[in-house]
């Protein structure tokens, strides 16, 4: 496997999207390329990064309209307007 | 006397322990609630209210996040969250269940976001020429206290920038990069939201972390020379 193909298969390698041989042929090209290797490595800290991203809470105003909204009958107006999906 | 079996390990298991390469943590997202669909027929079509402040708790940041893709504002997309919650009480007994509740409430989030992102740019034009400028990326970061605290969370400079960075993709690609990395969902539950194929969402999310990345160069760089 040359550097080109691994290189867009990384991606792949982590979001479990290539076959058994496939994964196995490209692990075996990362243990003898250090490039790619590194390449691999920083892609991983990205998607560490964006996973460590912090998760903003709903403003307390806006849970207790909500939670209001319960008690309230449906509204037949907003329900037959608003685009559902198909 | 026993002789212990020596197994060779694959390369895959070889690529587990080299130096550098260490594979992410799973997303927080997916571990939280074991069972979201339950919870959430539960809040929508039960009104139960117990059930119902915690999807509210759950799906906040995600839907928050999938919002500002389509919208320029903070408070609009508060708007487009709570235009959806209620959407969804008031029509969930027109969900036939032919894909997950999740999808369905993505799916009428994104056509309320949609609609609310036309009529932004319309306006915008308006607020173009008075000289009025629209604001930059609002931090989303905010509300130490409320966190998980077992959950790392990036400084808020890098978190900023992270943001910038993904608010200056293609709305598309901010809802792939955002659902996938940042909210940890599978491809396929993205693919069902979206209404793309998984070739597609694969190149979407390829092209977003790769100009994510650029964004962060100095910093990766930096925190690779370090560590």
């Amino acid at each position: 496997m040359n550097c080109e193909t691994a290189r867009g298969q990384l991606q792949d390698f982590d979001d479990d999207g290539l076959a058994p041989g496939a994964r196995a042929a490209l692990a075996e090209h990362l243990l003898g390329c250090p490039p790619c290797r590194r390449e691999l490595n920083e892609q991983r800290r990205v998607r560490r990064l964006l996973r460590q991203m912090p998760r903003e809470p709903m403003p307390v105003f806006l849970k207790r309209r909500l939670l209001a909204a319960l008690d309230l009958p449906p509204d037949p107006f907003r329900s037959h307007t608003a685009p559902f999906p198909s | 006397m026993n002789t212990p079996v020596l197994r060779l390990r694959t390369p895959e298991e070889r690529v587990g322990t080299l130096p550098h390469v260490s594979l992410p943590p799973p997303p927080p997202a997916l571990v939280a609630v074991p069972d979201e669909e339950w919870l959430l027929m539960r809040a929508l079509r039960d009104r139960d209210e117990s059930a119902f402040a915690r999807v509210l708790d759950l799906y906040h940041p995600a839907m928050l996040r999938i919002a500002r893709s389509h919208v320029r504002s903070q408070a609009t997309a508060e708007e487009v969250v709570q235009d959806t919650w209620l959407a969804a009480l008031d029509g969930i007994d027109r969900f036939e269940g032919r894909a997950a509740l999740k999808t369905w409430l993505f799916r009428i989030l994104r056509n309320i976001a949609r609609g609310r992102g036309r009529r932004d740019d319309r306006m915008r034009s308006f607020s173009d020429l008075s000289g009025e400028a629209n604001d930059p990326i609002e931090a989303l970061i905010d509300d130490a206290s409320s966190r998980d605290p077992e959950q790392k969370v990036l400084d808020r400079e890098l978190g900023q920038r992270i943001d910038a960075a993904i608010a200056t993709l293609p709305t598309r690609q901010q809802e792939v990069i955002v659902l996938r990395d940042v909210e940890g969902w599978s491809a396929e539950e993205v693919c069902n939201v979206l209404g793309v194929s998984d070739t597609n969402q694969r190149v979407l999310l390829h092209r977003a972390r790769e100009r994510v990345r650029k964004a962060l160069r100095d910093y990766i760089d930096e925190e690779g020379g370090s560590g």
